[in-house]
């Protein structure tokens, strides 16, 4: 309990450095909500640094996203170049702010169910050209971290989603949804 | 009228998730507007071969060739040697161009080469273009490998006057000079 307790004087401090972050008041100190506020601060973050590096380097994402022959549309590989960086960045403010949680969680959850299935698509086309095994292979996916695994991109991306999914469904996130 | 409170918990989501989805846009669109380094959405980066592209030779039965196919003639690195010592390069009849970005053109490019970054073009028009009319033969490269930089900055240029045989492409590129190890020259930022 005085953990629990020590979790909570932190967000308070936190709240007193940013007024601009709205952390509803806890009720009752649950393990329960502190992992929910934890993880959207997780996903939060992560979201904004991802996209932060995205949008600040469009080019080069650009270029990346064209390797997935996903988008024939010279306006359609711009648009999404363009806006999708920005868009995580958005979604991360939200989830920091607390703001409409679970809905941006929900959309959180099925960008990154998205982004995986690109992926994988990407990996198996890239295997079939290099013949390395599917876990040995690693590219820049266009995620903002540069050079990945795809195994290890995939899990991580599965932990998001299930992270995400988990902000959505639970009775235990916070904010002001 | 059904107010927020009354919908079903699916579809209070469903309408918050239509909202961040639509201001999410707006704030995107808005911050691509206003950022220095942001994409114009009418624009074609990656001009297509004006004629029948070029597939450069591969021995059958090997890995796809990660050279990217093109309509312009090519240089290996011997051959730009041999460019650079001529004194046609010097008077710049001959022009050599660097079609990397500015962080990669910093840290290190071939001495004597103009760059011309095509994603940013308005930046290196007004010294690119007066050397590209006044040259005959010119020599573009990017890193090399899959990069298609050079390519594209050759068919943006051709698209703005510049006649396509006078252009060449140093396909093996900037790692190819550097395997080689032939000196780079560094420039301030």
């Amino acid at each position: 309990m005085e953990g629990c307790r020590a979790s909570v004087d932190s967000i308070r401090t936190l709240e007193i450095a940013m007024p601009s972050l709205k952390i509803p008041l806890l009720g009752e100190c649950s393990l329960a909500r502190l992992i929910s506020i934890t993880a959207r601060f997780a996903l939060g973050g992560f979201l904004i640094a991802m996209g932060l590096a995205k949008a600040f380097a469009p080019v080069d994402f650009l270029k990346l996203l064209r390797e997935y022959h996903f988008l024939s549309s010279p306006w359609l590989l711009n648009a999404t170049a363009a806006t999708l960086p920005w868009f995580e960045v958005f979604c991360g403010i939200l989830l920091l702010g607390g703001i409409a949680t679970r809905a941006t969680s929900a959309i959180i959850a099925g960008l990154f169910f998205f982004f995986s299935i690109a992926i994988a698509h990407r990996a198996i086309a890239l295997q079939s050209e290099l013949h390395v095994p599917f876990c040995a292979l690693s590219f820049d996916c266009g995620c903002g971290a540069g050079e990945v695994f795809v195994c290890a991109k995939l899990t991580e991306n599965l932990a998001w989603i299930a992270l995400a999914l988990w902000l959505a469904l639970s009775r235990h996130t916070l904010g002001k949804t | 009228m059904m107010t927020a409170s009354r919908l079903h918990p699916i579809g209070l989501l469903g309408l918050q998730a239509f909202i961040v989805i639509f201001s999410g846009i707006i704030f995107a669109v808005m911050a691509n507007f206003l950022s220095p380094r942001g994409l114009e959405l009418s624009r074609n980066y990656f001009p297509p071969a004006a004629t029948p592209a070029i597939q450069p030779t591969a021995n059958i039965g090997a890995a796809p060739s990660p050279i990217p196919t093109h309509e312009f003639s090519t240089v290996t690195t011997d051959g730009l040697v041999e460019m650079l010592r001529d004194k046609r390069f010097v008077t710049r009849r001959f022009l050599l161009i660097d079609a990397r970005n500015d962080a990669h053109f910093r840290n290190g490019h071939i001495e004597g080469a103009l760059q011309f970054d095509h994603f940013q073009p308005q930046n290196y028009l007004s010294a690119v273009m007066p050397a590209c009319l006044a040259a005959e033969k010119i020599v573009i490269y990017c890193t090399g490998g899959s990069c298609e930089d050079s390519l594209f900055a050759a068919r943006m240029l051709r698209d703005f006057g510049i006649p396509a045989d006078r252009f060449s492409i140093f396909i093996e590129g900037i790692q190819a000079w550097k395997d080689a190890g032939l000196p780079l020259t560094l420039s301030a930022p």
